[in-house]
């Protein structure tokens, strides 16, 4: 199973078994980028679908921490 | 003269993530026997926290409770609702001598930075983060930054102070990334071992005298 599909299996889970963390809004202190968990796993699901890779660097940073963090 | 300076201002999205989390801090060390001034949103400016931070002044004896934006050499505050540094490099001397620093803020502890050359020029403790952090709006993560500061306001040392922080965010960890991330970013520099900020302040300590009025 591609490394990308384990850790979508893996958040999901996750946001199954905790729905309102998913949704707590988060923020980048330096880059004020604003996101939720929920919305990362969205969008991964959304590049799964269509095929059009994630580009945007501080969201595939954030799946790299989330992925450290869900790996351990 | 107060023993804490809360400095959070709100000129932007990530300052008023901040912002919030220092709501309610000057009630609750009020309610615990502490002097408080809380710069908050415009009072955030470098005239006023030059004011109540010059060493020479003696308007805050504790500590400095900084929740805003940080770079390595910049702790930000705002004036005309736009950023602007209010301890530098150059000012943190004068600024943090004798007092314990705790920031919620990205980088003035990295190496060589902010914190560093604070401590190095008299503050006794900047409790801070080697590189960019995150924040998030929920009341179990402003519990948790909220630790630091209540264990300081118990008297507790700074060792213990900082392992209280830890422990929070450790307990946190199945809530999100952030809280492993943030925790393995953080870092308290600090003068000396065992300090309170009741046996190490701009008062002489034991006699609850300022400095400047001991007897020569």
């Amino acid at each position: 199973m591609p490394e990308k599909e384990k850790l979508i299996e893996k958040l999901e889970k996750w946001v199954d078994e905790h729905p309102e963390d998913a949704d707590i809004p988060h923020i980048n202190l330096t880059t004020q980028r604003e996101f939720t968990i929920r919305g990362i796993l969205d969008q991964m699901i959304q590049e799964r679908a269509t095929g059009i890779a994630i580009v945007d660097e501080e969201v595939l940073e954030i799946e790299t921490q989330i992925e450290k963090w869900l790996g351990e | 003269m107060v023993d804490f300076l809360i400095i959070r201002n709100k000129c932007d999205r990530a300052t008023e993530y901040t912002n919030w989390i220092g709501e309610g801090m000057k009630e609750y060390l009020e309610n615990q026997g502490h002097t408080v001034t809380d710069l908050s949103d415009a009072d955030a400016n470098p005239e006023k926290v030059t004011e109540w931070l010059r060493y020479d002044k003696e308007k805050t004896v504790k500590a400095v409770i900084a929740l805003d934006h940080g770079s390595v050499d910049k702790f930000w505050g705002e004036k005309n609702n736009s950023l602007i540094p209010v301890i530098d490099t150059n000012n943190c001397r004068t600024l943090t001598r004798k007092l314990h620093v705790y920031t919620l803020a990205c980088s003035t502890n990295a190496r060589g930075g902010l914190g560093k050359i604070a401590v190095k020029g008299g503050c006794f403790s900047w409790l801070g983060y080697i590189e960019p952090v995150y924040a998030m709006k929920s009341q179990s993560f402003k519990d948790c930054i909220w630790t630091y500061m209540i264990a300081m306001a118990e008297g507790k040392t700074m060792e213990e102070c900082e392992q209280i922080l830890r422990k929070a965010y450790a307990d946190r960890d199945a809530e999100s990334f952030v809280y492993k991330y943030n925790l393995e970013r953080l870092s308290l520099r600090k003068i000396e071992d065992d300090m309170t900020i009741n046996s190490h302040n701009r008062y002489v300590p034991g006699t609850g005298m300022p400095e400047k009025a001991k007897p020569q």
